[in-house]
């Protein structure tokens, strides 16, 4: 229920969009790669001077301010087909397919998350990104279908740091059984210091009594997230887990990792 | 032959569809497995408790081996009478999962009524018996070791996880292992379960007969069809009314003599993970007359034996075997007895390494090399999951961690890496180690994940590592950041594998950390071959073009990462300089992305180096990283200004 509402949102959040203005399209600067030694001779740029190649490389690249029509286009296109796809069950035109009990929704899962990843190429090719692609990965974020969960997470990667996104995962990983989904998002949350305190519960929560494959991904990954300030918190949870169980010996050991690296060695 | 065993597949599987438990038809997938994938020595059963078809054998997903050692209560014998077997089979699995998914839900959700616990029991037993009858590991009468796998060969496992959905999971052992697979099963159920309490179609929290109804509705078809068992005309309704006719009925009461047998099944040591735990004995745990000879599990985590009135012990019941050797061969299993009790005794705890030293016959130490003498199955744990990959005849690899088993025949595992993955392989016992594996020099490695004495190391943190009197001693000295420095010895200790090095700098000669090897490998963070920086011609700068400067950088083992930047322009530039196979094209690669932009990266086979990979990010945090054959390492976003 919670994700069809996200979907709702998603559409009329969509919709508002696609209404608006654009500017003009400002073109990014072709990236050319550049010849290596080993593979061909030594290239002149490699003795000291750029060269051309070098300097064309070098033009600024700025991230695009807004999309010229045929890719507002073809953006408004995947961004119909997502939505459709995601409001199926209330519009009773979901993919069916009947010859598993779950093999509908693998389905639908499977079709939402291939057009999650056409969005994001588009996004990633065009080097844009903007309210619109944000929402859209936040919408899918606590999506039932592990494959729909991981692709909105690879979006929500590639564009900045947005907070609402980042406690609608949170939130979305309370309930997690898919320990490599918690193992990506653990990733994409480094880069929300900020969100330190939510994170922490999160982990400390799933470390508990969390499912018990995502206790052990979360203790065996955990040493990005310590910190000084949260030791002592993730020590005492430590000595609360059974202590002959692989979450307690992984989070003990990346304990004792951190503080090495705190001493120097 | 085969043809009719297939066609009488097919008919019981339409029969066993029909019957709404699993069906054999195939759909588009996401993983296009065949029917019956790595199927070995298929055979088929009965639609009764324990044995239904068919079964496949269970190498290779997992090691038969292992299976026998750990879980003989739990497999169906064929070649004892029918009828009796399924007496003994009954009674142990009603044990094993009676106490396993008490274990689950107490540990998801401790606050639990003992009417949920009870409840929570039925609606998984239930469960089972709609998928698979309890069947999951048979001994057929050809000796070999098989696990159910139904729905034309797709579902693995009593809770029947499907490969064309599942495959990844399979891989890592949710399929044949018999708790990975009831605790997966149990994981979906359990998220089921939760949402079942608020299901508009349960009227209570506590209707447990509807909750139950409802968890195996998304169990089964999803997490939309919650209240599927309240519309008879959904098209899978059959499922339903079959889930409620088990749920009902429980007819598995009716094989088992005694609800309360205690299996020997180590309970919370499978749940929690561990790989090898010892069978449990029926006797007083809390007394102290039976811990002599038996492996004493104490509450603090260490594996015990009882010996002169005090424990002798190892932090981790997989090194027990170092203590039998030195105490004789443990006469029974093993007890868990309370902290109160135990706490009265004295305690030494030996180190694993040093415990290991010298005890089993031709083991290989950590850090020495051994000559793969034939293919060997890498398996993600001693006797667990195949990764998909042999070791290579001939081929050298540096021993990163071993176990062994078994006191008199000393099975021993070897962790190596391969194929760019970690992984263990089975090395014989003491009568036929060397048909596996032979010692090798340290100069045939390819790989060198720990330098020995004679080695020349640098240094990795850019702040340095402290140098101490002894490993983990006194400080004495820091090493900064970069220096070169031989190796005078190493020493490894701690179930970690963590590693000091000792080294002499600034007149002083110490010990310096090393990183560890299990728990998640930290050798590179700390420091790397030095040996293996071999002359590059070219350097950095030259690499990213005039005015770039080094502003960072980060070792890795065959090479360097470095972020250099050009003032003037705002440009980042990251390339990943080789410092091995230098001139020989290998895989190398490197990357840079501003924060909010996307990711670039530079990656082949390449002689000298990987990038430049340029990004202008004046103001921006970046993160830059790269790899060189299978080591990788990306940094966090930095360098804001």
């Amino acid at each position: 229920m919670k994700y069809l509402l996200s979907a709702v949102m998603l559409a009329l959040v969509g919709a508002l969009l696609l209404t608006a203005e654009f500017g003009q399209q400002q073109a990014p600067a072709p990236a050319t790669a550049e010849e290596k030694p080993g593979e061909a001779d030594r290239p002149a740029s490699l003795s000291g001077e750029p060269t051309p190649q070098e300097l064309t490389l070098d033009q600024p690249r700025v991230q695009r301010q807004s999309l010229d029509d045929q890719s507002r286009q073809e953006r408004g296109l995947l961004h119909r087909q997502i939505v459709e796809l995601a409001n199926c069950h209330q519009t009773y035109s979901c993919p069916q397919n009947l010859s598993d009990p779950r093999a509908s929704d693998i389905l639908q899962g499977k079709m939402l998350a291939e057009k999650l990843r056409a969005y994001a190429d588009f996004h990633r090719e065009n080097d844009y990104f903007d309210g619109e692609s944000a929402e859209m990965a936040r919408a899918f974020l606590d999506h039932p279908d592990g494959f729909v969960q991981e692709a909105a997470i690879d979006l929500m990667s590639m564009q900045a740091p947005n907070r609402d996104n980042a406690l609608v995962l949170i939130e979305a990983l309370e309930s997690s059984y898919d320990a490599k989904i918690v193992n990506q998002a653990m990733k994409e949350l480094q880069r929300y210091p900020d969100l330190q305190p939510q994170v922490d519960q999160l982990l400390a929560q799933s470390l508990q009594t969390g499912s018990l494959f995502v206790a052990q991904e979360v203790a065996l990954n955990i040493l990005p997230h310590l910190s000084p300030q949260n030791l002592q918190a993730f020590e005492e949870v430590a000595e609360k887990l059974p202590q002959n169980s692989q979450r307690a010996k992984a989070l003990k050991s990346n304990l004792r990792e951190f503080r090495l690296r705190q001493s120097g060695g | 032959m085969d043809r009719m065993i297939t066609s009488i597949n097919r008919v019981a599987a339409l029969l066993f569809c029909l019957l709404g438990l699993y069906c054999p038809f195939s759909l588009a997938a996401p993983a296009d497995t065949p029917d019956y994938y790595l199927c070995n020595n298929r055979v088929g059963g009965e639609w009764n408790f324990g044995r239904v078809p068919a079964a496949c054998d269970v190498d290779p997903w997992g090691d038969p081996a292992y299976v026998i050692d750990q879980f003989v209560p739990v497999i169906f014998d064929d070649n004892v009478t029918r009828s009796t077997e399924r007496q003994r089979y009954m009674l142990e699995v009603h044990a094993m999962l009676r106490d396993s998914v008490e274990y689950y839900l107490l540990a998801r959700k401790p606050s639990a009524s003992g009417a949920e616990v009870a409840a929570w029991q039925r609606a998984n037993f239930a469960k089972a018996h709609q998928e698979t009858f309890w069947t999951h590991y048979r001994e057929a009468t050809d000796d070999n070791i098989k696990m159910v796998r139904g729905d034309s060969g797709h579902g693995h496992g009593m809770v029947q996880i499907d490969d064309r959905w599942h495959f990844p999971k399979l891989e890592e052992g949710k399929g044949w292992h018999i708790f990975e697979n009831i605790i997966y099963g149990m994981e979906l159920f359990y998220d089921a379960w939760q949402d079942a309490a608020n299901a508009s179609c349960v009227s209570s929290p506590s209707n447990w007969r509807n909750r139950a109804r409802s968890a195996y509705s998304v169990y089964n078809g999803g997490a939309s069809k919650i209240c599927r068992w309240t519309n008879p005309n959904d098209p899978w309704a059959r499922n339903d009314i079959g889930y409620a006719d088990k749920y009902d009925s429980r007819t598995w009461l009716n094989y088992i003599s005694n609800r309360d047998h205690e299996t020997t099944l180590d309970i919370p040591c499978f749940m929690e993970g561990n790989a090898d735990c010892a069978a449990v004995e029926p006797v007083d745990a809390d007394d102290p007359a039976n811990w002599p000879g038996r492996q004493i599990n104490l509450a603090s985590g260490e594996a015990c034996r009882f010996e002169n009135n005090a424990f002798e012990c190892v932090a981790e019941a997989v090194d027990m075997l170092c203590l039998n050797i030195q105490y004789g061969a443990s006469t029974g299993g093993s007890l868990s007895p309370s902290a109160s009790v135990t706490d009265a005794y004295g305690k030494t705890v030996h180190e694993k390494h040093a415990c290991f030293a010298g005890a089993v016959t031709g083991l290989s130490m950590v850090g020495q090399s051994i000559t793969s003498e034939v293919e060997i199955n890498v398996r993600a744990t001693p006797g667990g999951s195949a990764l998909g990959f042999t070791s290579q005849p001939g081929k050298v690899y540096q021993v990163l961690d071993y176990v062994v088993d078994d006191i008199d025949a000393q099975h021993r595992y070897y962790l190596i890496s391969e194929n760019g993955k970690l992984g263990y392989i089975y090395a014989g016992e003491a009568g036929d180690h060397t048909s596996w594996t032979t010692r090798a020099s340290h100069s045939g490695l390819g790989e060198v994940f720990i330098p020995l004495a004679g080695d020349q190391i640098q240094v990795v943190p850019s702040s340095g590592i402290n140098l101490r009197d002894v490993p983990a001693g006194n400080l004495i000295g820091l090493v900064p950041t970069d220096e070169i420095l031989s190796v005078i010895s190493v020493v490894i200790q701690g179930t970690d594998n963590d590693v000091y090095y000792e080294v002499s700098y600034g007149g002083k000669t110490g010990y310096i950390y090393g990183g560890k090897v299990l728990n998640g490998m930290t050798l590179q963070d700390w420091i790397v071959p030095y040996d293996e920086v071999e002359s590059n011609p070219y350097t950095p700068e030259e690499a990213c073009g005039s005015g770039y400067s080094v502003i960072n950088s980060h070792a890795l083992t065959g090479g360097r990462i470095y972020l250099l930047y050009k003032s003037s322009t705002g440009y980042n530039c990251v390339v990943t300089m080789k410092a091995s196979n230098v001139g020989t094209p290998s895989a190398v690669s490197a990357s840079l992305q501003v924060e909010g932009g996307t990711k670039a990266t530079d990656s082949g086979n390449f002689s000298y180096f990987a990038g430049p990979v340029k990004k202008r990010a004046p103001g921006s945090c970046v993160k830059w990283g790269g790899s060189i054959g299978s080591r990788s390492w990306v940094s966090s976003y930095q360098h804001c200004d």
